[in-house]
């Protein structure tokens, strides 16, 4: 399936659609959740989390400067919703910890394995933290990746391969 | 971490872990209809404001003569088999397709969301402007999306002749080929693009040609290659069919944007536009030398640039705007070329300093016309015979005819 970039859908939700938001909203779901996740280490708050991030995008999105940097922009809002929602929930986290519940395990949070995984991929620089999570969290193919973002597919390959060896030799440590 | 699972297979893992409720989408746009900032969207900044003012004309105008950057001419070699692959492009109701103006890797991307005879169309050079092109009424309104500002523009005149709809070319293409069957088009066999087999035809040839790449199995067009002279335009990520919102491609100005009588004046471009165009682009971007290259491409590259060095100068609006006017339409003059029936041009100014007068930077032959009009970096113009040319460069006798 053929993609429009991140850049195209900006403007056309400038110009009015809201079908183009949608889109957004569709294909950075899953890297938004991810991201409100490694701050909240819960599924359903991270969910609130992103879902109030797309929001506050919709809202500041005339003032993006550069339409094609939609994706590390959102991230960012993702980021500063997840942190004001775990100063929130601070109290309840305390609760938590309080009555000896074990930390992101259960339904809903990420096993220790996968919840290290997520803190190296949120710890890779934007450009290569971006194109990870179009390719795995949104299902894109690399050209379709290379679209999104407004990148030649060489170098998102290049990109995702240099974030495959760092992922790799940090898993080593 | 205990284990050494392909990192791939790992990160595909994790992104299963990581599973949205169905409902996720559905959510987010509920709490936009429900929200009561959804229509007071901010304005932009005083000080974006204020560094946009001077050169919203001139880049506006660089908008309007790029619609007319996919001239087609004349291209009598055409067959069956071609228009059978061009079935799907002259069939469908909406056709969605990027190009990309010289170098494919770094070329200036263009969007098209095309419906009917209207073109919505986006420059990944001009990120804040959307054109909506009403092909049958010569007609557009352009949308500049950092101020909230609309314009309609008349395209009367030599744009609209340049900007042929791409179904109307298909179309064209299509009817030469029922009077004239026996024209065939070069089959240039098969090649993979995207991961998929494609077959290669090529209509024309020399300085005008047209490649169609079309999937094997579907026999739906994935990649037209054009080449116009100098030229090179190609479009793919074709989409057929899909369904857009009419307010895409609506001519009515959209909530929260104010109209501007549009004062560019776009009837024509001249040699002497070109020229002061040229002295633009020494001058502010090139420290005094000639670019080189003036492809349509070029031109709408250095624009950003333009509107930089523009600023800087710190001078009166008005002259600014003349100043990116002057270089707008140099593009204008080199983009509709051929539409006003100048024939083929050479440049030969690249790295030519400006006030050369012994050395020649552009030359063409009017139509009809015996001697060639050329231009030295002097910026002077002297009509000369072919013979008086290339005694001064010989390199005219081996790049026009």
């Amino acid at each position: 399936m053929e993609v429009l970039s991140d850049a195209m859908l900006v403007k056309e939700v400038l110009d009015g659609s809201k079908d183009a938001f949608a889109e957004l909203v569709r294909r950075y779901e899953r890297p938004a959740i991810a991201s409100a996740l490694h701050v909240l280490g819960r599924h359903h708050s991270a969910e609130d989390a992103a879902q109030e991030a797309f929001v506050r995008a919709w809202r500041q999105l005339p003032k993006l400067s550069k339409p094609d940097a939609f994706g590390p922009w959102l991230l960012k809002i993702v980021r500063r919703c997840a942190l004001d929602m775990a100063d929130r929930k601070k109290a309840d986290v305390s609760l938590d910890a309080a009555a000896g519940l074990p930390a992101h395990q259960g339904n809903g949070q990420l096993d220790d394995d996968n919840r290290q995984l997520l803190n190296l991929v949120m710890g890779l620089g934007k450009a290569e933290r971006q194109v990870v999570l179009l390719r795995y969290f949104g299902g894109h193919s690399v050209r379709q990746v290379a679209v999104i973002a407004g990148r030649s597919v060489g170098t998102v390959t290049k990109q995702l391969s240099r974030a495959h060896q760092r992922l790799r030799s940090q898993i080593k440590e | 971490m205990k284990n050494e699972k392909n990192i791939e297979t790992r990160l595909e893992q994790l992104a299963r872990a990581v599973r949205p409720d169905d409902s996720f989408v559905q959510s987010v746009m509920s709490r936009l209809e429900t929200s009561s900032d959804t229509t007071q969207k901010p304005k932009p900044t005083f000080v974006r404001r204020l560094f946009m003012k001077p050169i919203t004309k001139f880049a506006a105008a660089a908008a309007v003569v790029a619609v007319a950057v996919l001239i087609i001419t004349q291209c009598n070699v055409v067959a069956p088999t071609f228009a059978d692959v061009v079935g799907p492009l002259l069939n469908a109701r909406t056709l969605i397709y990027d190009f990309v103006t010289g170098p494919e890797d770094g070329g200036t991307m263009m969007h098209d969301i095309v419906v009917e005879s209207r073109i919505r169309r986006t420059i990944s050079t001009m990120p804040t402007m959307t054109m909506i092109i009403d092909i049958d009424n010569a007609n557009m309104l352009l949308l500049d999306s950092s101020q909230q500002k609309a314009s309609y523009q008349d395209m009367r005149g030599p744009l609209h002749a340049g900007t042929q709809g791409f179904l109307d070319f298909i179309r064209t293409a299509i009817r030469k080929t029922q009077e004239n069957s026996e024209l065939s088009p070069h089959n240039l066999g098969t090649r993979q693009i995207d991961g998929r087999p494609a077959v290669g035809y090529q209509l024309g040839g020399g300085g005008e040609s047209v490649i169609i790449w079309a999937d094997t199995k579907t026999a739906l067009p994935m990649r037209i290659e054009l080449g116009l002279g100098l030229q090179r335009t190609t479009l793919k990520n074709f989409r057929f069919d899909v369904p857009v919102e009419a307010a895409l491609v609506s001519m009515d100005v959209p909530d929260g944007y104010t109209v501007q009588e549009s004062t560019i004046d776009l009837s024509d471009a001249t040699e002497e536009d070109f020229i002061a165009g040229l002295k633009v682009w020494a001058e502010l971007l090139l420290d005094g030398r000639f670019p080189d290259g003036i492809t349509t491409d070029q031109y709408m590259k250095q624009v950003p640039l333009l509107e930089g060095a523009v600023v800087r100068l710190n001078i009166p609006e008005k002259e600014a705007e003349q100043m990116g006017m002057h270089f707008i339409k140099g593009m204008m003059f080199i983009t509709l070329f051929e539409v006003n029936g100048h024939g083929r041009w050479h440049y030969a100014g690249s790295g030519v300093k400006l006030g050369d007068a012994a050395t020649p930077i552009f030359w063409y032959r009017p139509k009809d016309a015996h001697h060639y009009r050329v231009i030295f970096g002097d910026l002077s113009v002297r009509e000369m015979a072919y013979e008086d040319l290339v005694a001064i460069e010989p390199k005219a006798e081996s790049v026009m005819p």
